[in-house]
């Protein structure tokens, strides 16, 4: 069992209501064989960044949808072969989290997400990194952060481990000679010596 | 020598990895807000030469914007007339 996260765009000439459909339809495909949907996101109806043609029509919007989800790899060939069928499907990508998870972290973390289905249609919990969260708001979704914390492997390994072994020295020595105030005038800079080549 | 270098008259400033001095900046491709600043107008990725990332981080840049750009959030380019 593996962690995956899905995220598909529904075209936009499916009424709304017909959403809860396919929605069902991912996770009916997810639960075959044991997989156990962790959490299943609605994102909304966005604008693509650029127009997707299927079958003589100009795609210029979507409704995107974010799955997380354990299953074994054959479902997510499964999984992946009926959004190829399915024209109402216009794109997804399917990423691996993590190879070995912990099960029965994820499986409580389901469950939580499911008592608080109702308040859905937020872009992800990191929406904006830049910002330090409020005290208040941290409190007032307190079962949001929380189960964030437990599938920590996912998100700290990769950033903890690489620094060690790939960049010894660069790195320490680029964060010791600036000091802060430099880094926060780079996007600027970088912006125009680009138009200049 | 000092860590700033002065080149007739104008300042170079020293290039700094933007995910290694913020740990609170995001990379993923889910975030297209972050992944913005570093395409071009015209949806080119900016080089590491120019941004300053360091290589890692510059790697796992490219490979965000590259999924980005499967699910349409953001653009494989954008034409001079939009």
């Amino acid at each position: 069992m593996r962690l995956y996260e899905s995220v598909y765009i529904v075209a936009a000439t499916i009424p709304e209501d017909d959403l809860p459909e396919l929605t069902q339809k991912v996770e009916g495909i997810i639960s075959q064989e044991e997989g156990l949907v962790v959490k299943h996101t609605p994102w909304g109806k966005n604008k693509l960044s650029y127009n997707i043609k299927t079958h003589g029509y100009r795609h210029d919007k979507g409704h995107y949808f974010h799955v997380e989800f354990l299953s074994s790899p054959p479902t997510v060939i499964e999984l992946e072969r009926n959004f190829k069928i399915d024209e109402r499907f216009l794109r997804f990508i399917t990423v691996k989290l993590e190879d070995s998870p912990d099960i029965e972290a994820l499986k409580a973390r389901a469950e939580e997400e499911k008592a608080k289905e109702p308040p859905a249609p937020a872009p992800a919990p990191e929406a904006e990194p830049e910002v330090e969260e409020p005290a208040p708001e941290v409190e007032a979704e307190v079962e949001e952060p929380a189960p964030e914390e437990e599938p920590t492997p996912e998100v700290e390994a990769p950033e903890v481990e690489a620094p060690v072994e790939e960049e010894p020295s660069q790195e320490e020595v680029s964060a010791q000679e600036p000091p802060a105030e430099e880094a926060e005038p780079a996007p600027e800079e970088e912006a125009e010596p680009g138009k200049e080549e | 020598m000092t860590a700033r270098r002065r080149r007739r008259g104008f300042h170079r400033r020293r290039k700094v990895c933007r995910f290694c001095s913020d740990p609170k900046l995001v990379l993923d491709y889910k975030e297209p807000k972050v992944l913005m600043n570093f395409i071009t107008e015209r949806g080119k990725i900016i080089p590491r030469r120019i941004s300053g990332n360091c290589a890692k981080h510059q790697r796992r840049l490219t490979q965000a914007i590259s999924r980005a750009r499967q699910i349409a959030l953001m653009p494989f380019t954008t034409t001079s007339a939009q």
